[in-house]
């Protein structure tokens, strides 16, 4: 309970008369004491040489302080914000754009309801273009609680065609140059490029369990995959995959695959936030493989733990990853994509995408976070991995399966709900530059991508 | 003691200051009528561009050196003029005339009529009359900070025109939604839709957003409409055009150069043009431009509470030092603010004087008038700031009525400990003397380190030196804190040159300049 303070009345004194002045007379200088100084003489040329480039860079700002006049007057910010969500803020399309220096610009639009029947069931379009992918159209329903139930439903669809994909040979072959033909994949590592055209099916079903400090989510996964290939290069100076290695020994290559996956998955999550994470862990283990289809016949499985130290005031984290993957099945039984890979801007930093492929892949990341702004991180990072035909080489030795490393830094410009875009330089394998307003949270979404 | 004091000759130096013999101006006159100003749109994705990129960079560029403040008197004072009124620096302020002498008219009577909306600034509200017709802006409190701004508005508005400033009537109001009703007719600014009949579901929206007392009551500051036709804002630079009373630069005004000190005493971060506000008035028959501070709900720590930002008064908002150097030391350079806590206290946030640095201060968007501040204008506000009493800031943070004493408590020890730790940093950077004048043969002055404790009396002297920085002669400094040297005698123009001596080392040298026993004027520092 407050208790307003007694009121009295109090008046301003009246001033008694003062001499007043004239404002630019107030100091009542018989003189002018400021002229010239020391400093104003040190400083005129540089004072001089700096002129007309304020000259030059007032008139490039002027333009622009109009625009932005402009937009403020008539409201274009709330305008397309306007045009592109809904008015309950539910629903909007947003561009996206993602960088892979070795790929180029890739631009994309997603058109998203997040709340479609009440319960934070998402629905979205997503169409992408140039860079990695020439053309990629994908429908995706998640809903953590559909319609209010236990069930964790996600299903997404997807057709792309991607026009340059890089090979560079199976396992840990020695690198080849010159321009040789008919490589065995296993023996010889040389970049080479290839053109996939596929459709993606995938539906996982579960349900949620909310442990007071985080979830657990558990589920299964079936997947469908429809993949066609071409062995030509997308341009003239590139090496074809079909010009330089003997594809009758990448197994599915020459035909193409249609390949249903079924897998048991488990996520755990006790990360503090989602964005700017400072602490907790975060785990995601699947379990499965593809069942008899023609040839094929394989288990997959993989684990992915991520442990967030928080070093100081929940600022300077330092974050822990191991990643491992795996297929196991006879040699004929497993087309040449499935192979776990390593390589780009989530697994192994520093080399392109695939680079090393194998049966087994084992990944280990360092990653420090440290503050800058309020919205904006730096990021140092290491990266370490290695792919392997069998366990025994994939943890210990080194011989013919060398350990790779990555490192580098960048930045992530994060909201108070999520990361918003992430700019990495990474070098190990050659120089490579990373910037994507794609979500980076989640490896689940990251494999889907794999798929 | 060796009676020499150094006489220089009229026009010795041409760069040597010298004063017209005439009175000391306390007044300029900068309200002749004018014909009616435009108002002045505020833009503020322009505003921040400049400050950030765009001026930012064109002024440093121009490699500008310290200029002085103008619009000052011969004492380095600042006169009442439209911008300013001396209060506590001139006379003693009783706590009651602290809380009270901004109140023209006394506090609103309910019931509210709504009368239009607010959309613009940080938190949503309303324009209403109260019972007797007089309109008022009514805002509310953040829900995550319950008391936060309204309190905050009502301290340092108080504090603002106590120590001079211009400032609108706010008074906290308590009412129930029984007694807000809503006049037909009223409009309401929204975004992409402008100006549009408003609703009492309107109304309503913006009650959900704000907090509840126990009561189930709504606390809301509520501004008085100031008389006179609103224009705008104050540009943080240059002059506005069409106002012939302005002109002194503002980025060169010493009332607006201070914001370095008061802003960082009460932690006004949110220190912008939007936050200042031009009326043309009418008074003494007169037709004028008065400048105002308003919106101060966001001092203490409620910018950085709302902005979620604890760097809040430590870096501004992008900080072209800070931040870089943040990158690049790769996060092994802890800032100051990272030891900063909140309070216990939703209504207080992270105001504290711990980890308070005076001189490291920092608004959020950054000013001209303070980029361009100097140790002059700092000192200036410390010494304004310093006459500040405890009972007077007791009895304007009681007027917030805060529900919790010891949040009110850590108010009043908060403000008086950073108001010292202001003072001992700007006080002792110049020879600390007040009060001058001249009596009986001697020029006397009241030395205000020992006035307020930020040095030892015993270890304090004052020196009179020559042109060659020798002492000439040496004072002691009472127990009272005043200290004398003679006076020049005669008609003759004279520089008296001071230097407060401490134990540790000396203050740079002032100068007096004195005529027929009566100071003409002052150099508190020698540049």
């Amino acid at each position: 309970m407050t208790i307003a303070p007694p009121r009295a009345e109090v008046a301003e004194p009246v001033k008694t008369e003062v001499f007043t002045a004239d404002t630019l007379d107030s100091r009542g200088y018989a003189n002018d004491p400021e002229g010239v100084t020391g400093g104003d003489v040190a400083l005129f040329l540089p004072r001089l040489v700096f002129t007309p480039i304020r000259w030059v860079l007032t008139g490039v700002y002027w333009p622009v302080r109009g625009t932005l006049e402009l937009f403020e007057e008539h409201e274009v910010v709330g305008h397309v914000i306007d045009f592109l969500y809904n008015d309950e803020r539910t629903a909007a399309i947003v561009p996206s754009i993602s960088l892979f220096s070795k790929s180029g610009i890739t631009l994309g639009a997603t058109a998203f309801h997040k709340d479609l029947f009440g319960h934070d069931e998402r629905i979205s379009a997503t169409a992408k273009f140039l860079g990695a992918v020439v053309q990629s159209y994908e429908l995706e329903f998640t809903a953590n609680h559909l319609g209010g139930t236990f069930l964790w439903l996600e299903t997404q669809f997807r057709y792309d065609k991607q026009p340059d994909i890089r090979f560079y040979g199976l396992g840990n072959p020695p690198q080849v140059t010159g321009s040789p033909m008919n490589l065995d994949p296993y023996a010889a590592n040389i970049e080479t490029h290839y053109q996939q055209e596929r459709i993606l099916g995938r539906m996982r079903v579960g349900t949620i369990i909310d442990l007071g400090v985080g979830e657990l989510r558990i589920g299964g996964s079936a997947i469908y995959n429809h993949r066609r290939f071409d062995g030509a290069a997308d341009s003239a100076k590139d090496r074809s995959l079909a010009g330089t290695y003997d594809t009758n020994r990448l197994l599915g290559f020459a035909d193409g695959t249609d390949l249903v996956e079924a897998t048991a998955d488990l996520i755990l999550d006790l990360r503090a936030t989602h964005a700017q994470t400072s602490r907790g862990i975060y785990l995601e283990a699947f379990f499965g493989g593809v069942p008899p289809q023609g040839q094929y016949d394989y288990l997959h499985w993989g684990a992915e733990a991520v442990g967030y130290i928080d070093l100081f005031h929940g600022t300077r984290v330092l974050a822990l990853r191991l990643a491992i993957e795996a297929v196991e099945g006879g040699n004929d039984d497993i087309p040449f994509f499935a192979l776990p890979s390593l390589g780009g801007a989530y697994r192994l930093r520093g080399h392109d995408y695939d680079a090393f492929r194998d049966e087994k892949s084992l990944l280990g990341t360092l990653e420090y976070h440290y503050p800058i702004h309020k919205i904006l991180q730096g990021v140092l990072f290491f990266d370490a991995g290695r792919v392997s035909p069998d366990y025994d080489t994939l943890f210990v030795g080194g011989g013919p399966n060398p350990w790779r490393f990555g490192g580098g830094g960048g930045l992530i410009l994060s909201s108070a709900e999520a990361d918003i875009l992430r700019i990495d330089i990474s070098y190990g394998d050659g120089l490579f530059i990373f910037l994507s307003t794609d979500s980076l949270a989640g490896s689940y979404r990251r494999r889907a991508e794999k798929l | 003691m060796k009676r020499v004091l150094l006489l220089l000759p009229l026009f010795a130096c041409a760069s040597q200051p010298l004063f017209v013999d005439r009175p000391i101006a306390w007044a300029v006159s900068d309200d002749r009528s004018i014909s009616e100003p435009e108002e002045r749109e505020y833009r503020r994705y322009a505003y921040f561009t400049d400050l950030f990129l765009l001026r930012r960079s064109t002024r440093a560029l121009e490699l500008n050196t310290y200029q002085p403040a103008g619009g000052i008197n011969a004492l380095e004072e600042v006169p009442d003029s439209s911008w300013f009124n001396n209060r506590i620096g001139v006379r003693d302020v009783s706590p009651e005339e602290a809380v009270r002498g901004v109140e023209k008219n006394g506090p609103p009577v309910l019931p509210w009529t709504v009368v239009g909306g607010k959309y613009s600034g940080g938190n949503p509200g309303f324009v209403a009359k109260d019972a007797t017709g007089r309109k008022f802006v009514v805002k509310f409190d953040r829900a995550e900070n319950p008391e936060q701004q309204t309190a905050t508005d009502i301290i340092v508005g108080r504090l603002f025109w106590t120590l001079g400033y211009n400032v609108p009537a706010d008074y906290i109001s308590v009412f129930s939604r029984e007694q807000i009703t809503m006049e037909p007719g009223s409009k309401i600014g929204k975004p992409l839709e402008g100006k549009v009949d408003m609703t009492i579901e309107d109304v309503e929206r913006i009650l959900a957003t704000s907090p509840k007392r126990m009561d189930g009551k709504y606390r809301a500051i509520v501004s008085e409409h100031l008389p006179g036709k609103p224009i705008g804002g104050v540009s943080p630079e240059g002059l506005r055009e069409d106002d012939p009373n302005d002109v002194i630069p503002h980025e060169q005004r010493r009332e607006l150069r201070a914001m370095k000190v008061i802003g960082a005493w009460v932690n006004h971060t949110d220190m912008k043009e939007d936050n200042t506000f031009d009326v043309y008035v009418e008074e003494n028959g007169k037709r004028f431009v008065k400048h105002y501070f308003i919106d101060f709900g966001e001092a203490f720590a409620a910018h950085g509470s709302e902005q979620k930002r604890m760097e809040d008064g430590y870096e501004h908002q992008w900080d072209w030092v800070a931040q870089p150097l943040g990158f690049f030391t790769l996060g092994l350079w802890v800032r100051l603010w990272e030891h900063l806590e909140q309070t216990p206290w939703p209504s207080v946030g992270a105001f504290t004087w711990e980890h308070f640095d005076p001189e490291d201060w920092h608004e959020a968007y950054p000013y001209w008038p303070i980029m361009d501040s100097g140790m002059e204008d700092w000192f200036w506000a410390a010494k304004l700031i310093m006459r500040v009493d405890q009972p007077i800031i007791e009895r304007i943070v009681q007027e917030a009525q805060l529900s919790v004493p010891e949040a009110a408590q850590h108010l009043v020890t908060t403000l008086v400990k950073r108001r010292d730790m202001i003072g001992r940093t700007y006080i002792e950077k110049l020879t600390p003397l007040d009060n001058l004048e001249v009596a009986d043969g001697k020029l006397c002055a009241t030395d205000l380190g020992v006035k307020y404790g930020f040095v030892n009396q015993a270890t304090a002297a004052l020196d009179v030196i020559d042109d060659d920085d020798d002492v000439v002669s040496t004072a002691a400094v009472g127990t009272d804190a005043r200290v004398c040297v003679p006076a020049p005698t005669g008609d003759a123009y004279t520089v008296v040159r001071l230097q407060s001596r401490r134990s540790d080392d000396d203050r740079p040298p002032m100068q007096v300049h004195i005529k027929g026993g009566r100071i003409l004027g002052i150099v508190r520092y020698e540049r």
